[in-house]
This record gives C-alpha cells, sequence and structure tokens, in this order.
C-alpha cells in the first residue's frame, strides 16, 4: 500500500505522468484533423511551440493568470492553424502535409532567431503553473469535448470528407469550411498542449519542436488506432512510457523502437486499436441485453 | 409553367476532347426522364455539370429559375437537387444509418458550439434529424441494418443506400447516375417499385441507366446522347424506332 | 560576384536536385513520400567514406560503391517495410518510413559511436580554375559534371529502356500497368534502386564538398530536397531536377544577402510560395478531378 502511495506522490512519475497528459492532448488535437477529418499534418510541434512560447511569454512579461495564458496560447496556434490552412485547404491532396512540414521548419528557424523567445539558447525561468491535476482536467475536457463533436451532425462532415471529399460535397458540405474549422480545433488543442508545456518544463527551445517532435506526436495518433480517441489515448500512453521501459537497452533504444514502428505497420496497419469501434459494440451490448430481457418477460 | 431544370446550349471540353456539345435539355416538375447512350456519350458529364463537380465549358444550367451554372456542388445540393454516383461514393467506413445522416447535412445547422452544448435545439434537430433518416431506410428497405458498416453491405444494398443517402435531404430533384447496374432481374424490379414511390412523393428523377427495359418502363421521356451530342428525344417508343438511335446502338449496316 | 554566387548555388543546387529525383519517381509510382530517403543518401555518404580511409580507393570507385551500397539498402527497405503495406491506409507507409529513418540513424550512430560529424578526407586536390570572375574549384567542377552526367542517364533509362518505359506507365496509372502485364513490384524496386543511387552519389559529393558527415545529415537535406520535389513538382523528373537547382540557388543568394540566420527555412518558405502561385509545382501537371 505504501509503495503505491509513494508511486503516486514519487515527483520523478507525477513528472512523467504529466508529460504524457501534455502529449495526450497534443495528440487529441491531431486525432481530429487525421483521424477524424482525415488530412495530413506534418508541423503539429510547430503549433504546439506557437502556444508554448505566446503562453509563456504572457507569464514572465504581463504576469497575466495562467488560465487566460493558456487560452492566448491555443487561440495563437488556431489563428496561425487558420491562416496556413486557407491557402493549403483550396488545393486538393496531401498539399496540407507538405504546407506543414514546411511551416514547422519555418516557425523553428523564426523563434531561434527572435530576440524575445531567447533565440536558440532557449527561453527559462517560466513560472512552473502545470501539474498533474490540471493536465488531466483538460484531458478529460478535451476527450468529452471531442466525443460530443464527433457525434454531432459537424463531426459527422468531418468523417464524410474523410471518407470521400466528392460524395460530402454532394451532400452539401463545404469541404474547405469544416476542413478549416477541424484543422483550428486541432491547432488550438496543440496550443493549449505547448502552453501546458511550457509552464512544466519551465524551458523552451526551438530544437524541441522540430520534425522529429512533430513526427513522435503523429505516431501516437497512428499506432494507437487512427480515428480511435481511446486509441490516441492509448497510443501516446505507451509510447510516452516506452523509452521509460526501454532504457535497460540503453543505446539500442531508439534501434529497437524504430523497428518496432515498421513490425506495428505491418502487422497491425491500423493500429492498436484500429477498426474496434466501442460504440458500436455498447450499442450492440445494450441491444442484447434488451432482447433478453424482453425474453424473460415473455417466459415470466 | 417554366421548366424545373433547363439546361442551355452545355457545352464541355476535356483538353481537345469534346465531351458534350451543345446540349438542350429540359425537365417539367414530377417528370422522370432518362438520358441513354452509348458508353463514353457524355452522360455521367452531364450529371457532373449539373451537381457542379465540373463547371461547363459553355452553356448555362437553371434550376427553379434561377442560374446554378458554376456554383460550387454544396450550394447546388441546398438548392433541392440531390445525386447518386455511378461508380459507387459511399462514406464506406461510417455505418448506414450515419451514412444517411449526412445526407441531412443541409437540413440542420449545429456547429461546435451547438455540437458541444447539446442545447436542447440541437438535441431536437438531431431528432429529426434521425427520424428522417430512419424513414428514407425503411423506404429503400436497409431500416434493419442501420449499424451496418456501408462497406459490409451487398452490391445492390450500396446501391440503395446511395438512393436513401441522396432522398434524406427532401430534394426537388434525384439524379441517379446507372441506379441499376450490377443488379440482378429481382433488385431489378424491387428498384423499380421504389422509384416510383419516389416519383409519387412528388420527386422529380432524372437517370443516367444502360439497361434499356429498365429505362423504357420507367420513363416519361427518354433523350439520347451520342458523342456528346443529343441525337433524339421522345417517349419510350418514339425513341426506340428512331433509325438514328438504333445506328447508334448497332452500328449502321452500310459500314 | 553575382556569377560567383550562382555557380556556387547551381553546385549545392545539382546535390538537392539528384536527392529530390528519388523521392520524386517513387512519389509518381505508389504516392508515398518516402522519408527513409534522406537516411539512404546518408548511407551513402558513410559508405563512401569508409571505401576512402578503409579501402584506398580512388574517389570514383567509392562513389560506385556508394551507389551500389545504397541501392541494395533502398530496396531491402522497400521489401522489408513497405511492400507489405501496400493495400493499407496512406499513413501506414508512411509510419514505417519514419521507423526506418529512426533505425538507420541510430544504427549508423551505433557503428560510428556516436552522433559527431565525421571529417571526410580531401579525395580531390583542391585546385581553383579561373574563368573570368568566377572561380571554380576542382570539386565543384567534378560535383557539376557528374550531376550533369547521372542525370541525363536517368533521363535516358526512363526515356529510351524497357523498364524506363514500364516506369513511365506505372506512374501514369499503377492498375492499368499492372493489368497490361507489367510487373510492378519489379518496377518498384527498381525505382527505389535508381533513386537510392543517385541519392548515394549525392552523398558523396555532398560529403566530399563540405568535408564533413554524420548520421543525422539526411534528416534536413532530405526535407529540402523533398521541397525541391514538390517546387519542381512532384512526379516530374526534370522538375526535381530543375526544383533542386532553383532551391539551392536561392539559398546561396538569400544567405549571401545576409539571411544566413534564416538559411534552413529559405527551402521551406520557397515551397509555401511556389505552392501558393502554381499548387502543381513549376513542371507539374495539372489534377483533373475524377468522380
Amino acid at each position: 500500500m505504501e509503495a503505491i502511495i509513494s508511486t503516486f506522490t514519487n515527483p520523478y512519475y507525477l513528472q512523467v505522468a504529466s508529460i504524457m497528459g501534455v502529449y495526450m492532448i497534443a495528440a487529441l488535437g491531431l486525432h481530429l484533423i487525421t483521424g477524424v477529418t482525415g488530412q495530413f499534418s506534418f508541423g503539429h510541434a510547430a503549433f504546439l511551440s506557437i502556444g508554448a512560447y505566446t503562453s509563456a511569454l504572457m507569464s514572465l512579461y504581463l504576469g497575466t493568470p495562467f488560465i487566460l495564458n493558456l487560452l492566448v496560447g491555443g487561440l495563437m496556434a488556431a489563428l496561425w492553424g487558420v491562416l496556413l490552412g486557407i491557402p493549403s485547404f483550396k488545393l486538393t491532396g496531401d498539399y496540407l502535409g507538405i504546407t506543414t512540414l514546411g511551416f514547422g521548419e519555418i516557425v523553428k528557424v523564426v523563434f531561434i532567431n527572435m530576440k524575445i523567445t531567447g533565440g536558440a539558447g532557449g527561453l527559462g525561468g517560466i513560472p512552473r503553473e502545470t501539474n498533474v491535476v490540471v493536465v488531466y482536467s483538460i484531458v478529460v475536457l478535451a476527450i468529452w469535448g471531442l466525443y460530443r463533436l464527433q457525434n454531432s451532425r459537424f463531426g459527422r462532415a468531418l468523417l464524410a470528407i474523410r471518407e470521400d471529399e466528392i460524395a460530402a460535397e454532394s451532400m452539401g458540405i463545404n469541404p474547405l469550411l469544416y476542413k478549416l474549422k477541424g484543422f483550428a480545433l486541432g491547432t488550438f488543442l496543440a496550443g493549449v498542449s505547448g502552453a501546458l508545456y511550457a509552464h512544466l518544463m519551465q524551458y523552451l527551445n526551438p530544437a524541441d519542436f522540430g520534425f522529429s517532435r512533430s513526427f513522435e506526436i503523429l505516431n501516437f495518433v497512428v499506432l494507437g488506432g487512427l480515428g480511435s480517441i481511446p486509441g490516441t489515448v492509448l497510443g501516446t500512453s505507451v509510447l510516452t512510457l516506452a523509452p521509460e521501459f526501454l532504457r535497460f537497452v540503453r543505446e539500442y533504444r531508439m534501434l529497437i523502437y524504430g523497428a518496432l514502428m515498421v513490425t506495428m505497420m505491418i502487422f497491425r496497419p491500423y493500429g492498436l486499436l484500429g477498426g474496434i469501434d466501442f460504440g458500436k459494440m455498447f450499442r450492440r451490448y445494450r441491444a442484447q441485453r434488451k432482447s433478453m430481457k424482453d425474453k424473460k418477460a415473455v417466459q415470466g | 409553367m417554366s421548366a424545373l431544370l433547363e439546361l442551355k446550349g452545355m457545352t464541355i471540353h476535356f483538353g481537345g476532347l469534346i465531351a458534350v456539345d451543345n446540349f438542350d435539355f429540359q425537365l417539367e416538375k414530377g417528370q422522370v426522364v432518362a438520358l441513354i447512350g452509348p458508353n463514353g456519350a457524355g452522360k455521367s458529364t452531364v450529371f457532373n455539370v449539373i451537381s457542379g463537380i465540373y463547371p461547363p465549358t459553355a452553356g448555362k444550367v437553371f434550376f427553379n429559375g434561377e442560374d446554378i451554372t458554376n456554383m460550387k456542388p454544396y450550394h447546388i445540393k441546398t438548392r433541392g437537387i440531390a445525386r447518386t454516383f455511378q461508380n459507387i461514393h459511399l462514406f464506406k467506413k461510417l455505418s448506414v444509418l450515419d451514412n444517411v445522416r449526412i445526407g441531412c447535412h443541409c437540413r440542420g445547422r449545429t456547429g461546435v458550439l451547438g455540437a458541444l452544448t447539446r442545447l436542447p435545439g440541437v438535441k431536437a434537430e438531431e431528432k429529426v434529424i434521425l427520424e428522417k433518416s430512419l424513414e428514407v431506410l425503411e423506404i429503400v428497405g436497409l431500416a434493419n441494418k442501420q449499424e451496418e458498416t456501408a462497406n459490409n453491405l451487398a452490391y445492390g444494398e450500396q446501391r440503395r443506400l446511395e438512393i436513401a443517402r441522396a432522398l434524406a435531404a427532401e430534394p426537388l430533384l434525384l439524379l441517379l447516375d446507372e441506379p441499376a447496374a450490377g443488379m440482378n432481374p429481382n433488385e431489378k424490379k424491387n428498384l423499380m417499385e421504389m422509384l416510383k414511390r419516389i416519383r409519387a412523393m412528388g420527386i422529380t428523377i432524372m437517370l443516367v441507366e444502360h439497361d434499356m427495359k429498365f429505362v423504357m418502363s420507367i420513363s416519361d421521356r427518354v433523350d439520347v446522347l451520342n458523342y456528346g451530342q443529343k441525337i433524339a428525344s421522345g417517349t419510350p417508343a418514339e425513341v426506340q424506332n428512331d433509325p438514328l438511335v438504333i445506328t447508334a446502338y448497332l452500328g449502321s449496316q452500310t459500314g | 560576384m553575382f556569377w560567383q554566387q550562382l555557380v556556387n548555388g547551381v553546385t549545392l543546387g545539382s546535390t538537392y536536385a539528384l536527392i529530390a529525383l528519388g523521392y520524386t519517381m517513387v512519389y509518381g509510382i505508389i504516392q508515398l513520400i518516402n522519408f527513409a530517403h534522406g537516411e539512404v543518401y546518408m548511407i551513402g555518404a558513410f559508405t563512401g567514406l569508409i571505401m576512402v580511409v578503409v579501402y584506398k580507393v580512388n574517389f570514383f570507385v567509392a562513389m560506385l560503391a556508394a551507389m551500389l551500397a545504397c541501392t541494395v539498402v533502398a530496396v531491402v527497405i522497400e521489401k522489408v517495410a513497405y511492400r507489405p503495406l501496400r493495400n493499407s491506409p496512406r499513413l501506414a507507409p508512411l509510419i514505417s518510413a519514419l521507423g526506418v529513418s529512426t533505425f538507420l540513424q541510430t544504427l549508423v550512430t551505433l557503428i560510428r559511436g556516436g552522433p559527431n560529424p565525421l571529417p571526410f578526407p580531401q579525395v580531390i586536390q583542391d585546385t581553383v580554375y579561373i574563368l573570368g570572375p568566377i572561380r571554380f574549384s576542382k570539386v565543384q567542377v567534378i560535383i557539376l559534371i557528374l550531376a550533369s552526367l547521372l542525370m541525363v542517364f536517368l533521363q535516358c533509362t526512363v526515356k529510351y529502356t524497357k523498364i524506363g518505359k514500364a516506369m513511365r506507365a506505372a506512374s501514369e496509372d499503377y492498375a492499368t500497368a499492372r493489368l497490361m502485364g507489367i510487373n510492378v513490384d519489379r518496377v518498384v524496386s527498381f525505382t527505389f534502386g535508381l533513386g537510392a543511387a543517385l541519392a548515394g552519389a549525392g552523398g558523396v559529393l555532398v560529403g566530399m564538398y563540405f568535408n564533413s558527415i554524420h548520421p543525422f545529415m539526411g534528416v534536413t537535406v532530405g526535407l529540402k530536397a523533398f521541397c525541391a520535389a514538390v517546387v519542381g513538382g512532384i512526379g516530374s523528373i526534370p522538375g526535381a531536377m530543375m526544383g533542386g537547382i532553383f532551391l539551392g540557388v536561392a539559398e546561396v543568394f538569400g544567405v549571401a544577402m545576409g539571411f544566413d540566420t534564416y538559411k534552413e527555412a529559405i527551402a521551406f518558405a520557397l515551397l509555401i510560395l511556389v505552392l501558393l502561385v502554381k499548387p502543381t509545382g513549376l513542371f507539374g501537371r495539372p489534377i483533373q478531378r475524377k468522380v
């Protein structure tokens, strides 16, 4: 018992759990963009960094309340998401993937060159406001919101675009508008995640938000099961914890990680939970129980 | 009375190819009109222009007296034109019910905030959408398959789901692109009954179809396209005996 | 000054072009962004280094060996990591490609004993030729000549050989090419191998030009070369060549004009600008929507 409590209060584990939650929020944002709307985004980390720097600078220079900084960080990321999304979505195909890839590298270089962000040396001294409770409250809020969105007219329109854009358009859905809204919401979550990250690590460096970070988040979303919220949560958990567990293999860690990614895709191309629809399982279970009850009623 | 749908001098070029050439067409409310012609005659292209997927090279499209030329597909849909596709375009990985609900899209208004708050108005709208969806699934005989994934349906069922999805928006005009393709005689018979019911609901139908028996028994009028040009128009009986049409389909005997 | 920078830019750009060709050919046929291509280029550079330092071979032999090694690596990657995923959702091969990247970077880091750069020995005497206002180093001349020769060789392969014709057919319409009896698996293998050979040559040339190679050198250069392929019009072979040279020249002029701290962003900024003006890239074909 004591061991369990100390596990939960051990600052190291708390830190790992917080980071995991922060990434979950970012991954849920990408889930909406890639998993639900079907649009490739290879620069998600750039939106994290926009949220992170915006909120950190507000904390440092304006001293505004944390919750406001989180919100503004998210909104700033969403604003850039919209600015990048408008030209990208006017073209059909993989263009968002390509422009976000470019955008990610540009944002990194801009932050390295800016004075106020501390340049390549990084930005330190950010107050520690994020804790495990804040992080997981936002995770729960995000999951609840995404669940409601996905099961609404709005969410169905996004799914329709993912499945077949031409058919979606013929159903009265304006693809440009809906992709843009989905992208804005997804980048908003990325911005919030970045803001939490800034106030957890207390130090930001542009190099932490490069191409490889973007792909790490994409990995979370795809490996768990593309298009599934439980999959995204599972993927993020497994992949943020895997390096911790792979510590014993030391320098072979990334070698194994890379090989695992390839193997996973070959044996489960839809991800760990791909193709499993919990909603449908639940509805079937309910229908089954109802028919059992009816039977009993008849017999009785 | 003015026509429900009117095409004036519609011309479509793809690069150097003239897919449709100066095509005039009229459709009165309540009619069932078929567009027939050999493969590659430009029939589906006409559909794609009416529904806004391709812009015409020249010519105009009027619907209900309004010029809808060059409008986007999603705007045209809200005017009351719904369609099905020749090579099925269902939302494959979604359930049958969700496919039809998406068909109801332009009848709802819920956006992001509505979805998050689920205020009474939003709930009421969802209820209307659900009722309408179940109603059209009943019409096409798929009510017992609403939880099935669209991809798992049999071919004929997928075609019927496409029709249900189009009907969900309560269109004024239904464009059916080869609805009977790949169906067996029994399924075709059922489809014909279904179309008659749809027509009785007051929906105007324009269809492209290869099965002549099917076309002749359901249409009020038949227009024939060949190499992008209209070569005949009239009642099924008139068109069937038109020498030009027979030549187009069977080739001329002299050469 | 202007002409000198132009020569420097074209030299740099022709190495981007060599790598961009691999991206564009693979994308043209199977619509995959082969993110492991940058690592193939890195392996080319290391193979070249090993050949020169350990086996003391002549520079050209080292380059041929690097090309051969890259071909083998790329064909194996395609067989193991991409082919089983041909009918999977489109993101699966992308994730697999990133897995391969991570794997190869770590593998080379382990073999090399750390991530730090290694100097590339000076294999070519540093003679300088002067032509009017322009100074060519011998290395530059070799890069320009070899890169042009390789590109001419590629064009001839694609235009005049049977397998080249099969490649063009597969890139026009993969499914139809298969129905016409073309062994598309072999075409895809060949395409990966051909692109990798060019990237391997690029790796040795760049190592020689900048005198330094390291296990992560493929990441940035790979991304830039991919930009070049898109700028030129993805799927188009002349497009990749011109796109590479265009980006190389732009980068050199950007630095010369004082944007040196923004050097790494120039290619990406141009990418977005070009896509805004001409979405299909400089040489790409317009896309017709298929219903």
